[in-house]
């Protein structure tokens, strides 16, 4: 396998009967960095994922990893790893014995195997845990130890497959921020599958957006998520998609006075909702229909002439706030699509 | 790859060490497996309970199979079969296929040596001591010398005494049986799975057709016994008493007298024309076709019909033995007297036998089954 | 998948299935040139018309009343509570496995013309002798069919649906019963009701025992033309007919049988509660089946000890079926059978075991049909295929083991697909991608997580051979006699007792096979 370079995707494609999953993707993915593919149910994610691991068979297309054509290889042959949804775990086998499950499987002596095993438990914080079995364990135990048993035989590539997803809140978080850790300290290339988009931002050195099986945005996650390039992937993060007119070098919205009259080129704006001010003021255009509390921040859902626009609030200003008030909305940045 | 060698090593060890310790201990308990290659070694086939009725087999089978290894030298390999009927069929498979095992068959009745001839799995002989043979036995059976007999039986219709009148059976006929409460006591084989069964219908076919000039049919019709798979099952329910008339042979109450002291059990057979009527069910003894051992088998079927075993055959088989210089035993005085009946067998030609048993025997199912 | 493998799946398959070719060509054979005329002949017959008609008649009859019979037993189970049903189902197996033979004299003996039961009970007579007996000793044989695969898929209802009516105040049972019970264990009542079918239609000692001349299936009628009248070609057109028949509806079987639910690995029971009087009924019907499951059993127990010719009481039978030395009325020892019978046995099931771990590791639906559809064979053909196939290079204690492999293989790749299906790809995913393949991925992941079922068809397996009688007494020579053909024997020189003795002695090894393996199985359950 090449050293450095890229993964390539190039046209992948597969449908299962009449639906199309995966709808020819071409991607270049980098080696050892970690690369999220965010999309939500139904996206192809998955299925993708399962293709570059070998688990599928792509109707079209090819897969590199680097300079290889990997496309008509099984797993095994693939240098990968994996870590699934539900660890997996083989319930014959203790905590130990499932981490070298790939180390046995390639034949490695018995003293490398246990030092391998060991450097794996103690990087994911769970020497304490080898003598167990699966059923003794915690979800939170159990994926960690999914995820040495994927480590441990020095994978080029490691792929994950929403392995948080089951895990509570607290858990998820605090997984998170091992996982980079561990990329950081391994230089494993991660590809990371999920559909949490707070877990994509956090983590992605690169990341893509996957809608209905096509890729709809990718690059660096901060400017995907601020200026996203599609509208699908606006609507991936869930920004607010406005209708609009570019007006004389000014975009001009449904709840402006200079609405009617403004002749122009009709647009989408894209706007994060952290994009958006909020000012009470006497002769404002919207009104608050609903005050939200997310976990670090409120979200104010208002209505302006029939558009529905959601705003990030700071918590200590929430309470100024109430349904009902008048309040003008200020933009800050957007993106606008054609 | 280890696992895998180990794995299908462990294995093949395993299956290896169970044959070697199966094959030890059957050696162990002295049955030898394999045949052994040359002249002194005689394989014959013959159906189960060839000569197993008597007071005690396993001196009858010293007699004629050890007997034989003492006099000649010769070890004889005795391969039982289920019936008759297997054992012709083996036989047959094995000329055809080519690998032959028998030497020697013993068992094929008349009916059978028809299908044994068509089949050429029997290879004519005469052995020195045919004239002991009487010759209208030959005639009724195989006049080339396929096979010779070796002894022959009566088919009859056995009674119970106690529910059953002498009187009636005295004057027995076929249509005795159109009578509804003898009908409900008498019991009969199939002949599509027993011999008995087959050679009872012969017996009726040819009396009816042959000697009476009528359909056989009719007295199926009329009658409508109870008819049961083998004569085992038969006679079983015979002797619980479930019935009270049943096809089996005329020297059974001879048996009855040996092993249970008793008079109860007699055998009739019909009589028209104040003549009694009988059909013979007679076995015979032939070479293989493609024997392995030719010149021992020859010496064993030379044997087979010598005095010394023959003498066996009336206790022990309960048919008459072919040899005509043996005297039957005192018993058989509750046997019928052989020189009383005229046997109808050589009313019907082997011919007619073998192009038309199939049709009848349909004919016989169809009959029976409408009802 | 792989080459290496499907090409040995290829071989294994031309090993079992040549025989049946074999056996089966005789019926495009006349005087050896190839033709239709058998076919033709044997479909124009009237007797072989009505026979057809016979035999499926019986089969559909019998297979509604053991089905139906058997479903309820499978749900009276479910009264005794998971932990105390492990025993009864396994108890359920041993008439399945009886000796045909064996089982026709019990059936005689109670409800027979003298029979113990029909003397008390009028009526019963009709079970004695004629369609009826028929249809009861079928009965007899496929109930425990239809109790172990009902009681598994009723037992694997997944305990959430059930609470979730409960809590809904849905807990009214007949609700339950029609909404969630019986479209969860249809599959398999089909699947049992389509695999009691074939057996009943190649049934052959019973018809021909228990029936009269108007009750002759297809396999009487192949027994007759091949060895009263040596009429190959018209046998083995008759068995090429029943098997083609037969085809679909093992078809039907693969299909339902692959639909029926079982539970995964580690699965908790759920609770039913049921009303006081539903219970008792239950019990009931419980009591009663199992009662006649056993009785003929226990007739042939009581005939062991009973001479009938003596009319007295006494251990002769198994005096003689437990010395060991030479037997006049087998031509062997009696030793020599024993260990046969314990040979073949346990070859049978280590063969057995690999050729079905090959068969579903790497077959599909349609290698399923092909060996399942092996039920199918007349026993009388195959064992004539086998003779012809084989016996120029193969010892024939080999022949008789690859007879009793074949017989059990339909019901061991069953049980061991099921397995299969039950570790599920996750598992197999995950080793794949860890670069474990083939054999060793066989040995490290799907054996461990397979092994109650390996347990399962080792045990069908071993109680397969030990009861195989039809084939074994066509192959075997005095030398290589099992406790089954001996059983018959016994009968072909009219020691009822010996027979009676060798049965039961068979019966008490099935037994405890069944239960020892059982009860190891449930521990890992």
């Amino acid at each position: 396998m090449a050293v450095d370079g890229f993964i390539r995707l190039d046209g992948v494609s597969k449908h299962y009967g009449l639906v199309k999953a995966v709808d020819n993707v071409s991607l270049n993915i980098p080696f050892r960095e970690i690369t999220v593919i965010l999309g939500p149910s139904g996206s192809g994610k998955t299925t993708l994922l399962r293709i570059i691991a070998g688990l599928e068979k792509p109707d079209h297309g090819r897969i590199f990893f680097g300079k290889h054509d990997v496309t008509g290889k099984p797993p095994w042959e693939r240098s990968v790893s994996m870590v699934f949804q539900e660890p997996a775990l083989l319930p014959h086998l203790n905590a130990f014995e499932n981490i070298a499950f790939g180390l046995e499987a390639h034949g490695l002596a018995r003293d490398v195997v246990r030092e391998r095993v060991l450097w794996a438990s103690k990087l994911l914080h769970i020497e304490s845990l080898l003598d167990k079995y699966p059923d003794q364990l915690s979800g939170g135990e159990q994926q960690r130890v999914a995820l040495a048993r994927a480590l441990v035989v020095k994978p080029k590539i490691l792929l994950l497959d929403e392995p948080l997803s089951n895990l509570d809140l607290s858990l998820r978080e605090e997984l998170r921020i091992e996982l980079k850790r561990i990329q950081r300290e391994t230089g494993i290339t991660f590809i990371h599958v999920t559909h949490d988009q707070d877990e994509a931002l956090e983590l992605a050195d690169y990341l893509v957006v996957l809608y209905n099986g096509r890729v709809v945005d990718y690059g660096e996650p901060l400017r995907v998520y601020e200026k996203p390039r599609s509208i699908l992937a606006a609507r991936v993060f869930g920004h607010n998609i406005v209708d609009a007119i570019e007006c004389k070098e000014e975009t001009v919205y449904p709840w402006m006075s200079s609405w009617r009259s403004c002749k122009g080129r009709f647009i989408k704006a894209i706007i994060p909702q952290h994009r958006i001010v909020i000012e009470k003021t006497s002769n404002a255009p919207c009104t608050i229909r609903d005050l939200v509390y997310r976990r670090n921040y409120g979200l104010a859902i208002i209505d302006c002439n029939g558009v529905l626009l959601k705003v990030s609030i700071n918590l200590r200003e929430m309470t100024m706030y109430s349904v009902g008030d008048k309040v003008k909305p200020i933009i800050d940045s957007k993106t606008i699509i054609r | 790859m280890r696992s895998e060698y180990k794995a299908v090593l462990a294995i093949s060890i395993i299956v290896i060490i169970l044959t070697i310790s199966y094959v030890t201990i059957i050696n162990l308990l002295q049955q030898p497996m394999v045949l052994e290659e040359g002249e002194d070694v005689v394989v014959v086939y013959t159906y189960e309970s060839l000569l197993a009725w008597g007071p005690d087999p396993n001196k009858t089978y010293d007699v004629v199979f050890k007997g034989f290894e003492e006099k000649t030298g010769i070890r004889v390999e005795v391969r039982r079969f289920e019936d008759s009927g297997t054992m012709l069929a083996t036989v047959i498979e094995e000329v055809k296929s080519g690998n032959v095992k028998a030497d020697v068959v013993i068992g094929i009745d008349n009916i059978q040596i028809i299908k044994a001839k068509e089949e050429g799995v029997l290879e004519p002989y005469t052995p020195p001591n045919i004239d002991a043979v009487p010759g209208w036995l030959i005639e009724s059976y195989d006049p080339h010398h396929y096979a010779i007999p070796y002894d022959y039986g009566l088919i009859a219709f056995v009674y119970d005494t106690e529910y059953v009148s002498d009187d009636v059976m005295e004057e027995l006929s076929f249509e005795t049986f159109y009578n509804t409460s003898m009908a409900s006591t008498l019991i009969v084989e199939d002949p599509r799975t027993s011999s008995t069964g087959v050679s009872f219908l012969l017996y009726q076919i040819t009396v009816y057709e042959k000697y009476l000039g009528r359909d056989w049919r009719d007295w199926w019709r009329n009658v409508k016994p109870r008819v049961v798979s083998s004569w085992g099952d038969a006679y079983d329910r015979f002797l619980n008493e479930e019935y009270h008339v049943v096809v089996s042979y005329a020297t059974d109450p001879a048996y009855s007298m040996l092993f249970y002291n008793s008079t109860r059990y007699r055998a009739a057979l019909v009589k028209y024309d104040d003549k009694m009527l009988g059909w013979l069910q007679i076995e015979g003894i032939g070479l293989v076709k493609g024997a392995p051992h030719k010149e021992a088998a020859k010496k064993f079927i030379e044997w087979f019909l010598s005095e010394e075993v023959q003498k066996e055959i009336p206790l022990n088989n309960w048919m008459y033995p072919a040899n005509k210089y043996v005297k039957l035993p005192d018993v058989y005085k509750y046997a019928i007297n052989m020189s009383s009946v005229e046997v109808v067998n050589l009313r019907i030609t082997s011919e007619e036998i073998e192009s038309s048993l199939d049709k009848w025997i349909e004919e016989w199912v169809d009959t029976i089954s409408s009802s | 998948m792989n080459t290496r493998l499907l090409i040995v799946l290829a071989i294994v398959t031309l090993i079992v299935y040549l025989p049946v070719v074999y056996g089966l060509k005789d019926a495009f054979l006349y005087k050896n040139v190839f033709t239709l005329r058998n076919i033709v002949e044997v479909l124009s017959r009237k007797s072989i018309q009505n026979s057809l008609r016979f035999t499926f008649t019986q089969a559909l009859i019998s297979s509604i009343i053991a089905t139906v019979a058997g479903s309820i037993t499978a749900f009276s189970l479910l009264t005794i509570g998971f932990r105390k049903a492990w025993i009864l189902r396994a108890l359920s197996i041993i008439p399945f496995m009886a000796p045909p033979m064996v089982v026709v004299t019990g059936f005689t003996s109670l409800y027979g013309l003298h029979g113990v039961v029909s003397n008390i009970i009028p009526w019963t007579k009709v079970l004695g002798y004629g369609f009826w007996a028929i249809i009861a000793a079928h009965a007899f044989y496929n109930i425990p069919l239809s109790i172990n695969f009902v009681y598994s898929s009723l037992v694997s209802i997944p305990r959430e649906v059930v609470d979730t009516l409960h809590v809904f105040g849905f807990g009214r049972f007949m609700y339950v019963l029609r909404r969630v019970i019986v479209p969860y264990i249809l599959p398999a009542v089909f699947s049992s009701f389509t695999l009691t079918f074939i057996y009943c239609f190649t049934s052959f000692a019973i018809p021909l025992t228990l029936g009269g001349v108007g009750c002759s299936t297809l396999e009487v009628y192949i027994y007759y033309y091949y060895k009263i009248m040596y009429k190959p070609g018209l046998a083995a057109s008759i068995a090429l007919i029943q098997y083609i028949i037969l085809l679909s509806i093992v078809a039907l079987f693969i299909y339902f049988h692959g639909r029926t639910f079982t539970a995964p690995i580690g699965y908790r029971h759920y609770r039913l509660s049921l009303r006081k009087s539903l219970k008792t009924i239950l019990s009931i019907i419980l009591v009663i089946v199992y009662i006649y499951l056993y009785a003929p059993l226990v007739a042939i127990v009581y005939q062991a000890f009973y001479n009938p010719y003596t009319k007295t009481y006494g251990l002769e039978g198994f005096y003689r079926v437990l010395q060991l030395g030479y037997d006049s009325g087998l031509g062997v020892s009696t030793g020599v059978v024993y260990v046969n019978t314990v040979y073949y046995a346990l070859m049978t099931g280590l063969l057995a075991i690999i050729l079905s771990t090959i068969i579903v590791y790497y077959g599909g639906r349609i290698v399923d049909t092909l060996y399942a559809s092996l039920l199918a064979v007349s026993p009388l053909t195959l064992s004539l295929g086998l003779l012809r196939t084989y016996s120029w290079y193969i010892p024939s204690y080999f022949l008789i083991i690859l007879a009793h492999t074949i017989a059990a293989l339909p019901l061991t790749t069953r049980v061991l697909r099921i397995g299969f299906e039950r570790v599920g790809k996750k598992y197999i995913e995950v080793a794949h991608v860890l670069g474990e393949k083939g054999l060793p991925l066989f040995l490290r992941v799907v054996y461990p997580l397979m092994k109650p079922s390996y347990l399962v068809a080792l045990s069908l397996a071993l109680v397969v051979s030990l009861g195989e009688f039809g084939a074994t007494l066509f192959i075997s020579t005095p030398d290589t006699m099992t406790l089954g053909v001996a059983i018959y024997s016994y009968r072909g020189v009219r020691d009822w007792a010996a027979a009676a003795s060798a049965a039961s002695i068979l019966l008490l090894l099935t037994a405890s096979i069944l239960l020892l393996l059982s009860r190891r199985m449930e521990r890992w359950l």
